[in-house]
């Protein structure tokens, strides 16, 4: 097959702005947002969306970009994890895994506070339970998740609905 | 992976050894086996190995030599191929004796070894192993009826 | 890895994404969620020119309660969807349990019923529950719409009664017998299930217990609490990375006991 494969072009709200960009059809979301956009918070790690360090929010719930097609954003709300801090003020998850010392090493974290912020708004006080499993799909080799836990119950008792 | 076919047969070493020493016929005998060209008769031939597991294609240019050939007891066969999409490689090593057996019949003793590594196979391997496994009682149940008409 | 070049369509009908299949032969694939086929193209151990992404189709989705009170699931539902929708916890709260555990909730947001039930990956949790409730699918080709059982859909490793050209367009669930109860345990530690089970108990006290991710397809297990431990015992299962074949049938004995206590509590 010849290379004549035509672009795509993209239109999709990231973090809140308007982004457009043509793409080809295999490009995936991770590369998208890494090394076009430049937005490196999200992290590739196991490239076979088990472990949760490429998770982004597609309106509001958790995707793997690592295997995710960009050419599926069109016209969809993407929010990163540089996107959740508003005019230099950490969103209220990240101040409670700042609170708890919520995070080692770093690389999971991006993933991990994106999985919880969609956790909150789908549960806004969610049992032990509940966040547990909706957790479990985001692996954490440092911290033990002891500490995650505590940042999520802390924010679950306190928040009054997202 | 090894496979091994063993069975005592009626007619004798040299009205087997016919269907052994047409390696051409052989080959066409393993499910999948397709293509088979004779490129210097009794040393190489080439044959294509196509498979399918649902989705999973795979097909294996492969390269077939004769090792070691001994008139009506002995042929030693070994091919080896590499499929270009999924970089699947294919290692085999079959070796055919036959004995004489009690009444003028024949011992006849198949033993393979099977290597298949690449992506395909080392992401399922478990499914890799059972088709091999499919394939080569396949092989076998052909190869029986081939005898058989001896 | 990147996968191979394709080229990306996108369909608005059934009809549009059956003409692009019929076209394109085994260079396409039907495209929906992407979590098994598109981690299996970025491997690169399966390859397609062609990706007819199905998410734009929109009879393709939904959830709907007839007459008969067969619930009817639309193909591209995600799992996600389908855990939280109302009818299917009202109707089938067992389907909904299920669901809610599928995999991690990356997967269950993206993921569809109908790809897990084509890709046939053997390790899955809806089949077992789908056969114990004795649901069918409903496949679309070019001529015309067919009906298959779900206990003769799946026929093998990653292998359906799905022809080349078809769409599984929807999954038919009937009415369970007022006062009859479901319920559905699987465990794994790969994020897929090592073995399933799916019970069913009868308003007139019988059961209905299907055994799923041992072997390429749900198996019938037995018909009486009775047989459970026996049959159980000697079920067909496959070795692999999930577990040995003698642990799967341990797991088969526990999760069936278990299916079968969440009935009756």
């Amino acid at each position: 097959m010849n290379n004549n494969i035509p672009l795509i072009s993209l239109g999709f709200m990231l973090n809140g702005q308007g982004v457009s960009i043509d793409v080809e059809p295999r490009e995936l979301l991770v590369d998208v947002l890494r090394d076009r956009l430049g937005l490196t918070g999200t992290k590739r790690s196991c490239d076979v969306e088990i472990c949760g360090a490429c998770t982004v929010l597609v309106d509001g719930l958790p995707v793997s970009s690592c295997s995710y097609l960009a050419a599926d954003v069109e016209g969809r709300d993407v929010v990163t994890i540089e996107g959740l801090a508003q005019e230099g003020r950490l969103d209220p998850v990240q101040r409670a895994f700042v609170k708890y010392g919520a995070m080692q090493c770093g690389f999971c974290t991006p993933g991990m506070v994106l999985a919880v912020k969609a956790l909150l708004t789908l549960h806004p006080h969610p049992s032990t339970e509940t966040i547990r499993h909706f957790l479990r799909g985001n692996i954490c080799r440092c911290t033990g998740y002891v500490k995650i836990i505590e940042a999520v119950k802390d924010l679950a008792e306190h928040q009054s609905g997202h | 992976m090894n496979f091994r076919i063993d069975a005592v047969l009626p007619a004798s070493p040299t009205s087997i050894w016919p269907v052994f020493f047409d390696l051409g016929r052989v080959a066409a005998l393993i499910p999948g086996c397709e293509n088979v060209e004779e490129l210097i008769p009794l040393a190489s031939y080439s044959a294509v190995m196509n498979q399918k597991i649902g989705p999973f294609k795979m097909s294996v240019p492969t390269q077939i030599a004769v090792d070691r050939i001994e008139e009506p007891s002995h042929v030693t066969l070994r091919a080896s191929g590499r499929d270009k999409f999924t970089g699947t490689t294919l290692a085999v090593l079959l070796s055919v004796d036959l004995e004489a057996a009690a009444q003028g019949g024949t011992r006849l003793e198949i033993n393979s070894e099977i290597q298949i590594a690449g992506r395909l196979a080392s992401l399922g391997f478990p499914v890799v192993k059972k088709k091999s496994e499919e394939l080569f009682a396949e092989f076998e149940k052909r190869l029986r009826a081939e005898l058989e008409l001896v | 890895m990147l996968p191979a070049r394709f080229c990306l369509h996108r369909p608005s009908t059934t009809a549009e994404a059956l003409a692009l299949l019929a076209e394109h032969g085994d260079e396409a694939t039907p495209y929906a969620g992407g979590t098994e086929i598109l981690v299996a193209m970025k491997a690169r151990v399966v390859n397609y020119r062609h990706v007819v992404d199905l998410k734009r189709v929109d009879p393709l989705r939904g959830v709907i309660r007839r007459g008969d009170g067969t619930i009817v699931i639309g193909s591209l539902s995600t799992h996600h969807e389908l855990a939280n929708d109302p009818l299917i916890r009202e109707f089938l709260p067992a389907y909904a349990e299920m669901s809610e555990n599928i995999a991690n909730i990356r997967v269950r947001v993206v993921g569809t019923l109908g790809g897990n039930l084509c890709f046939a990956e053997p390790h899955a949790d809806p089949p077992t529950l789908l056969c114990a409730l004795d649901a069918s699918v409903v496949l679309a080709g070019i001529s015309g719409e067919r009906i298959v059982s779900m206990a003769d859909f799946i026929q093998g490793d990653f292998a359906t009664a799905r022809h080349d050209g078809e769409l599984l367009v929807r999954v038919e669930i009937p009415p369970l017998e007022s006062g009859a109860r479901a319920a559905y345990r699987s465990f794994g530690q790969l994020e897929r299930p090592a073995a399933g089970v799916a019970a069913v108990h009868l308003a007139g006290g019988t059961w209905r217990f299907w055994a799923g991710a041992l072997v390429s397809k749900p198996i019938m297990l037995a018909e009486t609490a009775e047989e459970i431990d026996q049959r159980a015992g000697r079920i067909d299962a496959h070795g692999d990375l999930h577990g040995s074949a003698k642990y799967k049938r341990h797991l088969v004995g526990v999760l069936a006991r278990r299916a079968m206590r969440a009935c009756l509590t």
